[in-house]
């Protein structure tokens, strides 16, 4: 913990300094809360650390967190800073086409309670890959399943340090790499240190600001309306350059076959996410997991409702007042910040700095949840389960999670770096895509088919992420805006709806040419404790 | 592992199968509007001022809410000792 503490005091020294000639937009409130959102989530981590001594509580905080905590730690865990700057920003640029996402992502959870939550939490013990492989016997498939979690968490944690590393250097003018270093540190220490417990802690602390920030938001823009949002929206249509087709869907119609592919992803994408459905483990019973579900369902829901008014609050205020807005009426300091803007308008340097606060708590949350679920899948479901062959004493495995955690964050950091200035807005569509194309038809099918097989498994499996992968490569997000070339092969973007059907019918159609295998009882745990 | 058998299970499998048909219909439905529905490409209002397309965006995020709350009260409900 020492060296630690020299590596923290070394880089707030160089962050210090990096704000000394910082010439971005930040406040001495906004860097105040910045150090307040450390100082806590670090003492959170402190406190975690001391209740962390076995692999239990590392991977899965013992099995003791409440239903309702869980509700708001899976909340914290799915509403990343792109769902509520991102969002707001696409709305603020393109009106209802950001409302359609919001809606889209209120669908996966419904999803998720009524065909696996309680099931995960029966069947499996640390990862969604147990729940797998205590259907279906053999090593390749629990390779599979590990192999599909690291390629989604490495897609869905490439996006957010990218994002983590722009938006920190904008609220508080440190240098892009300090600001992904900044952040890879701290997120390897939450997990390394307090595991699934502190982890766990810092998103609900994360939910709560974010809910209650962003209802302070909504209020404060209705009340500057009357509390009204049809007046709202009126003055939204008057601001805005395209006028009353902000409030259509033309974007969808001109594209439905990629509007429904959206809808797929994002209905089925968010069951087959590893870092969300590893949350069902941390809770003591399948009523408990349901009962987290149930809360998180309302808090999401309910903040992705308040995102109609937030993205068109700023859509308004923003732009009529003038201040944020360059030459050109594109928004000061990139297309993320709407949202800052707008606190910045309705609320002061005080609202701003709460603000930026909150958006880097919600990046420290879900960085450090990628990262969990990314160590847990190297730790327990490879090297504990395959390479130990079942044998990797408790204390054994609980060295390899550290140290997978630490590769897993340099490994982040430096593709985050790698990428720096890159378009990786393609990288959560392709994470859901890849998703809802392998984990979750792989596992709906283990739960629920007793003719699966593994082969089926890694065939119908393997079939969607190679199909994900070929398919976004070959569309617009990739092939188009990254590669610059002016049309695409494929036009369906994102691919869901022909890889889904795709690795549903190769799991059916790989089981039927092998016989069924099932695991011998008791091969859930890879640790003998 | 055994599979799912009791009548319990049996009733929440098709429960949970139910309400999923529910949701997609009413997301779907949605979707296909906001495609293929003139009155949700241009954003014709309502009387209220508010367009058809939010308001039907509205419904789906209420739907599933409103979904989850009853499957997780009748299956919660069912697995309370008796």
């Amino acid at each position: 913990m020492k060296n630690v503490a020299l590596i923290l005091v070394a880089l707030a020294s160089q962050v210090a300094q990096a704000q000394g000639t910082a010439a971005s937009g930040s406040s001495s409130t906004a860097l105040t809360l910045f150090g307040i959102v450390i100082f806590t989530t670090l003492l959170i981590t402190w406190w975690a650390a001391r209740r962390t001594a076995s692999t239990s509580d590392f991977y899965a905080a013992g099995g003791n967190i409440s239903g309702f905590q869980n509700g708001l730690a899976i909340t914290g865990d799915a509403l990343s800073a792109g769902a509520f700057l991102g969002l707001s920003a696409l709305v603020f640029s393109s009106g209802f086409d950001g409302l359609f996402y919001a809606i889209g992502y209120t669908t996966g959870l419904p999803i998720v309670v009524f065909l696996m939550a309680g099931k995960l939490r029966k069947l499996g013990k640390y990862t969604f890959t147990d729940v797998v492989c205590s259907k279906l016997g053999g090593n390749g498939v629990r390779i599979f399943s590990a192999c599909a979690s690291l390629t989604i968490v490495s897609f869905y944690l490439i996006a957010q340090m990218v994002g983590a590393g722009q938006l920190v250097q904008l609220l508080f003018g440190i240098e892009y790499s300090l600001a992904i270093l900044l952040v890879g540190v701290l997120m390897i220490l939450y997990v390394a240190f307090g595991g699934m417990l502190a982890t766990t802690w810092v998103q609900i602390v994360k939910a709560v600001l974010m809910l209650c920030v962003g209802c302070a938001i909504a209020i404060m823009v209705l009340a500057k309306f009357n509390f009204s949002f049809a007046a709202l929206l009126a003055s939204a249509v008057d601001l805005h350059p395209k006028g009353s087709s902000i409030l259509g869907t033309s974007t969808m119609a001109k594209d439905p076959w990629s509007a429904f592919s959206l809808g797929l992803a994002v209905m089925f994408g968010t069951a087959g996410l590893p870092h969300v459905l590893m949350r069902f483990f941390t809770v003591p019973d399948a009523k408990a997991a349901r009962t987290s579900v149930l809360w998180a369902a309302i808090f999401m829901n309910g903040f992705y409702a308040l995102i109609f008014i937030i993205g068109f609050g700023a859509l308004s205020l923003v732009r009529s007042d003038g201040t944020f807005l360059d030459a050109k009426g594109e928004l000061v300091g990139g297309g993320n910040t709407a949202a800052l803007h707008l606190s910045r308008i309705i609320g002061g340097e005080v609202m701003y700095g709460i603000v930026a606060a909150v958006a880097f708590a919600t990046i420290l949350a879900v960085v450090a949840g990628l990262t969990l679920s990314g160590a847990s899948a190297v730790s327990h479901d490879i090297y504990g389960a395959i390479f130990k062959r079942r044998a990797a004493t408790e204390r054994e495995e609980f060295r390899i999670v550290r140290i997978a955690t630490v590769v897993l964050g340099m490994f982040a950091v430096a593709l985050g770096i790698a990428f720096k200035g890159q378009n990786v807005a393609y990288m959560i569509s392709l994470a859901f895509s890849i998703a809802c194309s392998s984990t979750f038809p792989v596992l709906l099918l283990a739960i629920y088919w007793k003719k699966l097989t593994a082969f089926g498994a890694v065939l119908g499996g393997g079939a969607g992420i190679v199909g994900s992968l070929a398919l976004t490569i070959l569309g617009p997000s990739v092939w188009v805006k990254v590669l610059g070339n002016p049309a695409p092969v494929v036009p369906l973007d994102p691919p869901a709806l022909v890889t889904v059907p795709l690795a549903f019918v190769l799991c059916i159609v790989g089981s039927y040419m092998t016989s069924t295998t099932r695991a011998p009882e008791g091969l859930l745990s890879s640790a003998k404790g | 592992m055994k599979s799912p058998s009791s009548p319990h299970e049996e009733e929440r499998l098709g429960l949970g199968l139910v309400l999923t048909a529910l949701q997609l219909l009413v997301y779907a439905s949605f979707v296909a509007a906001c495609s293929f529905n003139d009155a949700f490409i241009t954003g014709l209002k309502a009387s209220n001022g508010v367009p058809y397309s939010f308001l039907f965006g509205l419904v789906v995020i209420a739907t599933g809410a409103v979904l989850t709350t009853v499957y997780v009260a009748v299956t919660n409900r069912s697995e309370e000792p008796k």
